[in-house]
């Protein structure tokens, strides 16, 4: 409702003002010479096209997304990857990192019922890390058919820690391979005690992995795993879709991921 | 005309307030003094209460260099082999709940894993297991060939060692001789309930191979 003393204003689009524009323009590039002219000059016809104002919005548009483009191809900016809700098969041939911490945790899933429970699960942090290939697998009902997504990064090559990552987090159910650690090495550190992933401005957050007081902890200064295979009921592993050689397909059946194959070298400075 | 006098001014040629001028000086001060008691309680609640400290000071590590889960590990191997081993008896150590036990502290120097070395900790609602069915370390030599030391706090409950015959649940005289003893024939059916352990490496580095925990094997969470 307008104030009583506020005039009220025709609704219909009034013309704007013509400031500053010249009252006899010159024909454009785009115009034609011998056209009639616009019985209202100062406004152009419907339907014409506007390149100035296209190309005033489209060129940043498109350095935009060239930018987002070389950005993601380059690594400057990062495409996580999160996996939830339900557990998924997972191999790599070697992960490697510092500032390693693990903790049990409850990590809440729902019921096939539809209700909210939780699980127990071993969380793994690493503040940087390569890895050395990755395959995850996750079997899936449709229409009363199992299929199986299969994601696979990196190279064939097990000399080389091609995928670098921040702040991953994994929460294993478990997991089978060889467990090395190196620096100091603390068991049964209590879980919320742990320190691992920093934040923005470099600081360790604490109890990063969310622990509840009490539960079982790990915490070394370096660690590395070597042909892992595992079920994950949750990855986030912050710039992975950034990895060369992106791989993801869909087969029919249950496919596991093929077993990891034993790295080569040492993965050097991560 | 004159005009009226406003609220809180000065009464023209006298220089006193009128009555509406001092209750707006009260006014003012009850602002000051409301925003002077926001300003104090802001700058407290920055700091930490004298119960958080009370809390604080309870859970600092005691005997071990963190705090530890007050859920043992249960730690048995088959076979296992050190250059020495040193016992200190009645060490009192803080758990994270804040209590305390008196056990020992175990320093292995070079401690290897023979053969299938299993860790459980069954606590309230998980049971967590690693389980190296074969040969494994829990510490080594450092890239300056030093032998890496690995301590653990708790009690051993069952060990062998083997002079020319294989003499088992001797844990009592490892810890009534509590000095220096030699592992390097090594020993068997070690069985311990541990709260916490550490394995140092003085000479970490990143390219570094030959790592302490050397653990080739299994690491699950079961929830019953």
């Amino acid at each position: 409702m307008n104030p009583p003393d506020t005039p009220r204003r025709d609704p219909r689009p009034s013309p704007r003002p013509d400031s500053g524009r010249d009252p006899n323009p010159s024909p454009g590039p785009d115009s034609c010479p011998d056209s009639r002219p616009s019985p209202r000059p100062d406004f152009p016809p419907e339907g014409r096209t506007h390149w100035r104002r296209s190309l005033a919005v489209a060129v940043p548009a498109l350095l935009a997304a060239g930018g987002i483009g070389s950005a993601m191809a380059t690594g400057a900016l990062a495409v996580g990857l999160q996996v939830q809700d339900q557990p998924v098969d997972f191999t790599t041939s070697s992960l490697y990192g510092t500032q390693y911490a693990a903790a049990v945790v409850d990590q809440p899933t729902v019921r096939p019922d539809g209700t909210a429970g939780s699980v127990r699960v071993l969380r793994m942090g690493f503040a940087d890390g390569v890895l050395n290939g990755l395959c995850l697998s996750r079997r899936q009902q449709i229409a009363g058919a199992t299929y199986t997504l299969l994601l696979t990064l990196g190279d064939d090559n097990p000399g080389s820690w091609e995928i670098r990552t921040r702040n991953t987090v994994l929460d294993l159910r478990n997991a089978t391979g060889v467990l090395d650690m190196d620096g100091v090495v603390d068991l049964n550190v209590n879980g919320a005690d742990v320190r691992t992933v920093k934040d923005a401005g470099g600081a360790f957050v604490p109890n990063p992995l969310g622990a509840p007081q009490h539960r079982f902890g790990i915490q070394a200064r370096y660690a590395k795993f070597d042909r892992i295979t595992g079920t994950a009921q949750d990855f986030q592993i912050p710039g992975l879709l950034t990895t060369p050689r992106l791989k993801l397909s869909v087969k029919p059946g249950s496919v596991p991921c093929p077993p990891p194959a034993a790295p080569t070298g040492t993965p050097g400075t991560p | 005309m004159t005009a009226p006098a406003r609220p809180g001014a000065f009464r023209e040629g006298t220089g006193v307030r009128n009555g509406t001028g001092v209750r707006g000086r009260r006014k003012a001060l009850a602002v000051a003094g409301a925003l002077l008691l926001a300003v104090v309680t802001a700058l407290l609640a920055g700091q930490p209460s004298s119960a958080a400290n009370r809390t604080a000071a309870a859970v600092e590590p005691l005997g071990v260099p963190f705090l530890p889960s007050p859920y043992p590990l249960r730690v048995t191997i088959d076979s296992m082999v050190a250059v020495s081993l040193t016992v200190d008896k009645g060490v009192t150590i803080r758990l994270s709940d804040g209590t305390t036990r008196v056990t020992n502290k175990y320093t292995f120097t070079k401690l290897q894993i023979r053969s299938h070395m299993n860790v459980t900790q069954r606590a309230d609602g998980h049971t967590l297991t690693i389980d190296v069915p074969n040969e494994g370390s829990l510490g080594g030599y450092d890239s300056a060939g030093r032998p890496e030391t690995t301590t653990m706090w708790g009690n051993i409950t069952n060990v062998c060692v083997r002079v020319l015959l294989k003499i088992c649940g001797v844990q009592g005289l490892l810890d009534f001789f509590g000095s220096l003893i030699p592992l390097t024939a090594g020993a068997e059916d070690f069985a311990g309930d541990i709260y916490a352990i550490r394995t140092v490496d003085d000479h970490a580095a990143l390219d570094s191979t030959d790592n302490p925990v050397h653990l080739p094997g299994t690491i699950t969470v079961t929830t019953p």
